[in-house]
């Protein structure tokens, strides 16, 4: 009798050291934590601005399963708009960022041409943008610029510091081998940056869901969870609805977010590196 | 000859004036030949070696591999590193295939004849691990078989031992013989331990310290595998080691 | 050699699937009998409608009359003509405030009051007294940022008032009606508030005792307290404030130095500008204004909704009636002609936007958020 139970309770051990359960077990009790935390403060500040956690949840609920009147949408539409906004963007970005890093980092000439340029344009908030863009790319693509200088910078330095990292000794041995100045870029510089672009993806990931308020604050084509959270908390001051908008985009943030980490792992292992 | 150095000044810039680091060094290595470099600290004996892979310029003299001109680095002059310096991202044979990627050799034909050298160095079977699941001794032998797949004119070697701990090391000493007797080419190998050079070396270089030259060559021709506890041994290390001794005294 | 396919392949299939997602519009707007919108700012409007980003807008003055002397649009209609006599800007104060210091707020109304009926006065006999109205058209430019002729035109749009009525009255229940069908507030915020309907709501929201206090006081030598005044930016229908802080208008007068608030014996200050009415209403709630000009809407919406005691506010007079109007490019030359297009308004809950969907009701349009 003893030992069936002794079985079981190692069976459940072994099972509680999987670390895919542990890490789950663990994230769950983590967001429990946090939950019960919000609802203490919710009930002992008594605050309008901040809901229980109960009603932001029916809030929510609501806002995927009834249409909004003031914008004639679900909740799933705004996602799709944000989304598409939040995808576009960060590729315009990618697609600039990365040769222009590569470049930077690779040629001092062009670093020093372009760094001066880049230097001027990095700290202006992509908030200060959006009347101008959306003047100049319309309603399409203005919200989209604004993402794409969101993201642009860091995914810019990310490269860029990868480019100016890589071991100086990695690259005598390709020179050793016989490779020409191309082909240590090719195939020593591009590679070594692979996984920084990687990380500078995913931080640009979490940068760029926190410009999606400024995007959508003007001209909001088919909805959008920026202009969303901005109309029900300073407009309606209806908050726990500013919760439900607040929590979608931080579920899409940690799923961009995390995607991107578990590629990020792949690549790594893939590329051998630790 | 394969090997003639003559007449070699390196000099850099320095904020007064310049700071000359190898002056008057005269060498010539016969093909075949394992030459080891030994001195102090500081006295150039990397400077020498990268000079001659072509990292680094020479500020005066002539240095000629097959009686001609090196003029910056080539797979001709294969190099081993300290630090090993694989790519991380690339297999073990991907590393040792590294260049003959570069020359456009076809894969097939690049694993026909990487493998071989893979096999030498005593890696078969490892040829699809990453260099972090390899140990610093497994690295190192990786760093050989890819310098040699190039089939360079000489290897130059530098201090490929010295991030090893002592037993991987004298193992690595004795791979490195048999590798070397199989292949024959022509080695410059530096190193800060008499031991090690003892060892392995026909000749053995010492430097002076700065502005380096030769202080002195000493031919061994004692045959392999050699005895370290051999009363010969003894007696060459105390010599060459009071000589460097006497070295560093002088610079300080 | 096959892992460099895998990727090609990969980072081709993205690719395909990004520009599938970015060509594939939701919707290209096309219904022709729905009016489409977006959230446009007001002064944003004329540069938008003058470039074809939008077909149209409904704004207040002077951007109304701005965009109508550019050239580049006209009013299709004026919202005095859709509803007649309708609210729009009013002086609201905290109600806490207004307990604790009722003959400060009165002086506050009396000066509002007076700068309302010198504007009145002088509408009215700008040919017999032509250099007052100069002053007044000069200072509305100052304010608001556009030339003197955009100020005369807006003031032909609107009426600058203060009185408090039943027509008044109604139009706030109509208006508090509306939103609770719209879901932007809710039959239990209103009780939550206090109030045991909405026209009791409204019946206690506004409040003109203060106004009745003003008739029976005179002007002060001395200053009897300061408010913090909050207000739009560049927004005529706040008229009335802009002439009761102006100081030159005195000069020559036993009053010289001193504007409307002053000798009523109040003193002004004023944080900077605020964009919108719900602006003006997170002010009152963050208690950075005691007072504050704001358009009637916000003010119920977020009076209800925001149920603390800073927002608990009472409308204690009236500022404009009318004064806003849809804007429409020159294409568009009829009502009919607005199906399918586009126009931009200040965003729900703004009264703008509450006479878009009134109207396009009543000409049996429907309504959709551009894009869906």
């Amino acid at each position: 009798m003893n030992e069936e139970k002794v079985d079981r309770l190692d069976v459940v051990k072994e099972l509680l050291n999987k670390p895919l359960i542990k890490n789950t077990i663990v994230t769950a009790i983590s967001l429990g934590m946090f939950i019960l935390t919000w609802w203490a403060v919710a009930i002992v500040a008594d605050m309008v601005y901040i809901p229980t956690p109960w009603e932001a949840l029916k809030a929510l609920v609501r806002s995927f399963i009834e249409v909004d009147p003031n914008m004639g949408i679900t909740m799933w539409q705004n996602i799709y708009a944000s989304l598409r906004r939040f995808l576009l963007g960060f590729a315009l970005a990618l697609a600039l960022a990365i040769p222009l890093g590569l470049a930077m980092g690779y040629s001092k000439i062009f670093e020093l041409l372009a760094k001066p340029v880049v230097e001027v344009f990095r700290p202006i908030p992509p908030i200060a943008w959006v009347p101008l863009f959306i003047l100049i790319f319309a309603y399409f693509w203005g919200p989209i610029m604004v993402i794409f200088v969101g993201v642009l910078f860091p995914l810019l330095s990310n490269i860029y510091f990868g480019v100016k990292s890589v071991d100086p000794i990695l690259l005598d041995a390709a020179r050793t081998q016989g490779a020409s100045r191309l082909q240590i870029f090719t195939k020593v510089v591009f590679p070594y940056t692979i996984p920084f672009l990687m990380t500078g993806i995913r931080i640009g990931m979490g940068i760029g869901w926190m410009c999606i308020v400024a995007a959508e604050m003007i001209g909001v084509q088919g909805g959008g969870l920026g202009y969303y959270i901005l109309t029900q908390a300073l407009t309606l001051g209806l908050y726990d609805r500013m919760f439900a908008g607040m929590i979608v985009v931080a579920i899409l943030g940690l799923l961009t977010t995390g995607i991107m980490q578990y590629l990020e792992n792949v690549t790594n292992r893939r590329m051998g590196i630790r | 000859m394969i090997l003639e150095i003559k007449d070699l000044m390196k000099a850099f810039p320095k904020k007064k004036g310049e700071m000359v680091a190898i002056a008057d060094f005269d060498l010539d290595v016969e093909e075949g030949e394992f030459v080891c470099i030994l001195g102090p600290s500081g006295c150039g004996k990397t400077t020498i070696l990268r000079i001659i892979a072509g990292l680094e310029t020479h500020t005066r003299g002539q240095i000629l591999l097959n009686g001609k001109e090196i003029s910056g680095p080539g797979s001709d002059r294969g190099m081993v590193f300290q630090e090993f310096a694989l790519f991380p991202w690339r297999t073990v044979r991907r590393n040792v295939e590294f260049g003959l990627e570069l020359k456009g050799v076809s894969p097939v034909e690049r694993r026909e004849r990487t493998q071989r050298f893979i096999d030498l160095v005593g890696l078969k079977g490892f040829e699809d691990y990453h260099p972090y699941q390899l140990s610093g001794g497994m690295k190192q032998r990786v760093g050989i078989a890819r310098a040699l797949a190039n089939e360079p004119a000489i290897l130059l070697m530098d201090e490929p031992f010295g991030a090893l701990d002592a037993q991987t090391r004298n193992l690595m000493q004795k791979e490195l013989l048999r590798i070397w007797s199989e292949t024959k080419k022509t080695v410059i190998f530096i190193t800060h331990s008499v031991d090690e050079a003892l060892f392995l070396a026909d000749r053995i270089v010492v430097m002076t310290a700065r502005p380096s030259n030769i202080g002195h060559i000493y031919e061994i021709k004692w045959p392999r595998p050699r005895d370290r506890a051999s009363p010969e041994f003894a007696t060459l290390r105390k010599q060459i080691l009071a000589q460097l001794e006497s070295m560093v005294k002088v610079e300080e | 050699m096959d892992k460099k396919i895998a990727i090609i392949a990969v980072a081709v299939v993205a690719i395909v699937i990004v520009a599938a997602f970015a060509v594939t519009m939701m919707s290209d707007n096309s219904d022709d009998d729905t009016i489409y919108w977006l959230a446009v700012p007001p002064v944003n409007q004329k540069d938008q409608i003058a470039q074809g980003l939008i077909d149209g807008g409904v704004s207040w003055e002077p951007y109304c009359s701005d965009s109508i002397l550019s050239g580049d649009a006209h009013a299709l209609i004026w919202s005095g003509d859709f509803w007649p006599n309708h609210p729009c800007c009013i002086v609201a104060v905290n109600n806490e405030f207004a307990e604790d210091h009722p003959e400060l707020v009165a002086r506050t109304v009396a000066a509002h009051m007076e700068a309302t009926d010198w504007i009145l006065d002088t509408i009215e006999n700008k040919d017999t007294n032509p250099d007052n109205y100069t002053n007044l058209l000069q200072m509305g430019a100052a304010f608001s940022g556009r030339n003197t002729s955009v100020v005369a035109a807006s003031l032909e749009h609107m009426t600058l008032l203060y009185e408090i009525n039943d027509q008044f009255k109604d139009y706030l229940v109509n208006f508090t009606e509306d939103f609770i069908d719209l879901d932007q507030t809710t039959d239990a915020a209103v009780t939550a508030r206090g109030y045991s309907s909405v026209e009791d709501f409204v019946d206690t929201f506004v409040n003109d005792s203060y106004m009745e206090t003003a008739a029976t006081l005179s002007k002060s030598d001395t200053i009897v307290g300061t408010v913090r005044l909050g207000f739009l930016n560049g927004d005529l229908h706040q008229f009335a404030r802009v002439v009761a802080s102006n100081v030159t208008m005195w000069e020559g007068t036993a009053f010289e130095g001193k504007n409307l608030f002053t000798q009523w014996g109040v003193d002004i200050t004023s944080p900077s500008p605020y964009a919108n009415g719900p602006a003006v209403m997170l002010a009152f709630d963050t208690d950075v204004i005691d007072m504050g000009y704001l358009g009637s809407p916000p003010a119920i919406v977020k009076h209800l909704n925001v149920n603390t005691a800073n927002s608990d506010i009472r409308i204690v007079a009236q500022a404009n009636v009318e004064g806003s109007a849809i804007i429409v490019n020159n294409d568009i030359q009829s009502i009919d002609d607005l199906g399918g297009k586009t126009l931009g308004t200040p965003g729900p809950a703004s009264i703008q936007h509450l006479m878009l969907l009134a109207f396009a009701e009543a000409h049996g349009f429907k309504i959709k958020l551009s894009g869906t």
